[in-house]
């Protein structure tokens, strides 16, 4: 019986093991490059996010089993607009304030 | 509790029903789990906006401790492992498994809130509580909001090994269990996205 195929628990412990040691590796690389100072600042918040992200597409596709699947077709949608949300939101604020950040006389700075 | 009462009889009914309502609640649950993702978006980009404004006290560099984070890290990761495998024993109709399974998450929740409890007490004991500048407000409402999250999680998660170990791996418990690995899973997403933003480019 196929009880829990339909639903977002599409799990085997094929795929919750890999994703584990996906995950693993990835927090392991991105905590090495910070702790061993690999490359200037800038270069290694750019790597760690670009890990974080991977990471994340990680959770989603082997913990969440979030796939293109046409039972899962709305939660997809969900997500993608989760997605867009998040980014406006968090990309949207940070431009807005620094751009504001800049504008700023010296003594009202934020950065105070 | 009461649904649970109402629902338990209807074992028998037809599958394709179950099937309806277990689709429908997890896409519902899902749904709240997006919004909530909106919620802490907004809790990244206040923190992300303040994450400089450190009111002449201590920066995120002289009072992070990576490794510990890390510890935190893993043991959160383990536990999103532990709660795939009780769901995995939920088709095996486990019911042992997936409390065993169940106890080791929680075990491992327990010991991550009970960390970020003590790294907390360090921080106000040290001056750097929420209220000394607004990046640590920013930063104690962050990672607060998903620890309270996380001690949600723990509070339903003790309350599922109790409905499972009472009334066994009926349809609305397994319903239960999926919604619950959702949340869990989710959080762990969450704090990846803490881990990276707070401690590993705050100590860069």
């Amino acid at each position: 019986m196929d009880r829990i195929e339909t639903s977002a628990g599409r799990g085997s412990l094929r795929s919750y093991f890999t994703g584990f040691l996906l995950s693993l590796a990835l927090t392991i690389t991105a905590f090495w490059l910070v702790k061993a100072e690999a490359a200037p600042a800038p270069v290694l918040l750019v790597a760690v996010l670009a890990l974080a992200g991977v990471q994340i597409g990680v959770h989603l596709r082997c913990f969440l089993h979030v796939n293109g699947s046409v039972e899962g077709r709305w939660s997809l949608i969900a997500l993608v607009l989760a997605s867009l949300f998040v980014l406006v939101i968090v990309v949207g604020s940070t431009w807005v304030i620094h751009e504001l950040d800049q504008h700023m006389m010296p003594w009202m700075s934020v950065d105070g | 509790m009461q649904q649970s009462i109402l629902i338990t009889p209807s074992a028998g009914l037809d599958l394709q029903e179950d099937h309806d309502t277990r689709s429908t609640t997890l896409l519902g649950f899902w749904i709240y789990l997006m919004s909530d993702c909106i919620l802490f978006a907004a809790l990244f980009a206040t923190y992300v906006v303040l994450s400089n404004a450190v009111a002449g006290g201590q920066t995120g560099r002289e009072l992070f401790d990576l490794p510990y984070a890390l510890v935190e890290t893993f043991l959160l990761l383990v536990s999103s492992f532990t709660c795939g495998l009780a769901t995995l024993a939920i088709p095996r109709g486990s019911k042992g498994g997936v409390v065993a399974w169940l106890a080791v998450t929680f075990l491992l929740g327990f010991a991550f809130i009970g960390m970020e409890l003590y790294e907390f007490h360090g921080l106000i004991a040290d001056g750097a509580g929420p209220d000394s500048s607004a990046f640590l407000t920013g930063f104690f409402t962050l990672v607060g909001t998903h620890g309270l999250h996380v001690t949600a999680g723990l509070v339903w998660v003790t309350v599922l090994m109790v409905l499972v170990v009472r009334n066994g791996l009926t349809e609305t418990n397994e319903t239960r269990l999926m919604c619950f690995s959702l949340f869990w899973h989710f959080l762990d997403i969450v704090w990846v996205g803490v881990f990276t933003t707070v401690y590993l480019w705050g100590v860069m």
